[in-house]
């Protein structure tokens, strides 16, 4: 749940710069090489793009059958032929729910993460970069942020400013991004003294050319990682969110709202209501979690995991 | 030690203001509050205006705010709008769920989960070490509603072993039993997901640990492999578990939030969500106050724990 605040050991560590000072390629390749014999991180990318894929192409992988097509005279069915993943209560078919559902619950991690990205660099790196006041004004502020209990806030803010697609996608963005701040921060007042910083400054380079052309680049590997992880996050909270009810509202078919609708079904023994669309949330999230662990190994060999 | 704990206290006091000032701002700014939704279809701009004077939601805002911080300092929470009660009352009801369910999660999540870490970095690669693994990390990636309905589905739709609403049996003379019976699959869900977090940080970190130089040395000396693992590895793996100490807080209870809300349990959550959802402004602040202020201690916690962990470590 909390993706983006779980520091893993081997983060304080130097990472291995993605693009190596010379400006050269080797490092690249020799990460990505890493990258792609970790069967578990391949098999998380190949999951991830036939979830996309499914997304994308929502209208043929359901066959043509429109997820909000009510047909009450076949309420809650088990799988069957007809509906591979059964039927909710409106008779709606839920193999078609999930995968046009999958199209919302899918692209909230993106842009979600999008927005934290954005705002979690411009923080964190002009803390790390001018340290002193802006630096102590900066972090307090991300401390603040951290320290609040992310979901109570979000079902405040959710239900107040009301529940639309636009505004969870600025809800999550907006408090997830003080893990990356720091991350972003830290990196930067480790490299801001290297040799290669001092060059440019020698050579006349503005802080700002400074910031996003020589030290950002160096800064990003554990970026990359947090991100991704912050992607897996992101899909949980507004999972959650719908969950809870307090999210994107009936009848818009996401993983959460469908989770929501099941609750009330699962006493009767209605499992496929709640199995298949949670299923999908952790396939998501596994292969997320998977691609995650192999860039941070191919990042940093050296700290040994697996 | 006393001077930096008076530090950090005072210290801590702007940042909770800050805190509420945003809450506050976020709850009042937005449009409709609750005389809409209490009069419902009945809302006419006259029944508005009344209701919002006599809960004093016709003043400016920062004036609202500065009336509530100082009812807050004084050690009143106000009177919830939804039942006319304390706020203070329902909170003292619902706190204690949270806490119980909070608090036992985290201790049998850390304990299992530094267990199972060491286990795990003692051998790694091995056949142990993979189950063990494999388990945590797919521990990490279900959500926590999802093993809660999915152990709803498993351990009372077919097995009818555990209730999964309330914690306690309606109508029954009141036991631990009970109690236990039905708060059972609450905390173990709670539990399995911090568990997952922990086990994943605590091997790496011993994994790390067990590589440095000074456990060389202690081998060498030829220090028990106990004493090695324990004494010296172990403590200085432990050492950036405790930095989470604080960190772990909101995320339970945004877990809470949801496995109250799966298991029907009166805690925090639930009255957060609910209160939310009826514009009940005093109550949702007094909740926000309140976790964020248990965030807070939890750091400062923490903090202090650095210090009891790491000796090197001096206050100032």
């Amino acid at each position: 749940m909390a993706a983006l605040r779980q520091p893993t050991p081997g983060d304080d560590q130097a990472p291995q710069p993605l693009v190596a000072a010379d400006g050269g390629g080797p490092r690249r390749s020799q990460f990505w090489r890493r990258f792609r014999r970790d069967r578990l991180a391949m098999a998380g990318v190949g999951v991830l793009a036939l979830l996309y894929l499914m997304a994308i192409f929502a209208p043929v992988v359901s066959g043509h059958v429109d997820p909000n097509r009510l047909n009450l005279l076949i309420p809650l069915q088990g799988p069957s032929p007809a509906h591979l993943m059964g039927t909710d209560e409106y008779g709606r078919d839920l193999w078609s729910r999930i995968v046009y559902g999958g199209r919302i619950s899918l692209s909230v991690g993106l842009v979600a993460v999008s927005i934290s990205l954005t705002i979690g660099i411009m923080i964190g790196s002009l803390a790390g970069y001018f340290g002193g006041f802006v630096d102590a004004l900066l972090m307090r502020f991300t401390d603040a942020v951290l320290s609040f209990p992310i979901l109570f806030l979000l079902i405040t803010v959710v239900s107040i400013i009301g529940p639309s697609l636009l505004n969870i996608f600025a809800v999550i963005g907006l408090t997830s991004w003080p893990g990356i701040a720091r991350l972003v921060r830290g990196e930067f007042l480790s490299l801001r003294e290297r040799d290669f910083v001092e060059a440019a400054r020698a050579a006349g380079a503005r802080p700002r050319r400074i910031i996003f052309r020589h030290i950002l680049p160096s800064a990003m590997a554990p970026v990359i990682v947090a991100a991704t992880l912050g992607v897996a996050g992101a899909i949980i909270f507004e999972a959650a969110l719908d969950f809870l009810g307090v999210g994107l509202q009936p009848p818009t078919a996401t993983w959460g709202t469908i989770l929501n609708a099941s609750q009330g079904y699962l006493p009767a023994g209605d499992w496929w209501f709640s199995v298949f669309p949670g299923m999908f949330i952790v396939l998501a999230v596994l292969s997320i979690n998977a691609i995650g662990d192999g860039l941070q190994e191919a990042f940093n060999p050296r700290a040994m995991r697996r | 030690m006393q001077s930096y704990l008076a530090k950090r206290v005072i210290g801590a006091v702007p940042l909770l203001v800050f805190i509420s000032i945003i809450s506050f701002a976020i709850i009042h700014l937005a449009p409709g509050g609750p005389a809409e939704i209490y009069l419902g279809t009945a809302a006419t701009p006259q029944a508005v205006a009344q209701i919002n004077h006599s809960l004093g939601l016709d003043q400016p805002i920062y004036i609202q705010y500065l009336k509530w911080l100082f009812a807050i300092i004084r050690g009143n929470f106000g009177t919830s709008f939804a039942n006319g009660v304390p706020v203070i009352q329902d909170i003292a009801q619902a706190l204690p769920v949270t806490l119980y369910l909070v608090g036992s999660a985290f201790i049998l999540g850390w304990l299992l989960g530094i267990a199972v870490g060491v286990i795990e970095a003692l051998k790694p690669f091995s056949t142990l070490d993979y189950l063990l693994t494999a388990v945590s990390f797919v521990l990490i990636s279900i959500p926590g509603f999802y093993l809660g309905l999915l152990f709803i589905l498993f351990f009372t739709v077919y097995l009818g072993w555990l209730p999964s609403l309330g914690m306690v049996t309606q109508g029954v003379p009141f036991s631990f039993l009970d109690l236990a019976r039905h708060m059972v699959m609450p905390v173990v869900t709670l539990t399995a997901l911090e568990f997952g977090f922990r086990a994943r940080f605590v091997r790496a970190s011993m994994l790390q640990a067990l590589n440095e130089d000074f456990i060389r040395t202690a081998r060498a000396k030829g220090l028990s492999g106990g004493i090695v693992v324990y004494k010296h590895a172990l403590r200085n793996a432990l050492l950036p578990l405790v930095t989470l100490f604080g960190l772990a807080l909101p995320g339970l209870f945004g877990g809470a939030v949801l496995i109250e809300n799966i298991f029907s349990l009166p805690g925090l959550g639930r009255l957060a969500v609910s209160s939310v959802l009826a514009r009940d402004y005093p109550t949702v602040m007094a909740i926000n106050t309140i976790a964020a202020t248990l965030v807070v201690l939890g750091n400062l916690v923490a903090d202090l724990m650095y210090g009891w962990v790491d000796p090197r470590i001096r206050y100032r």
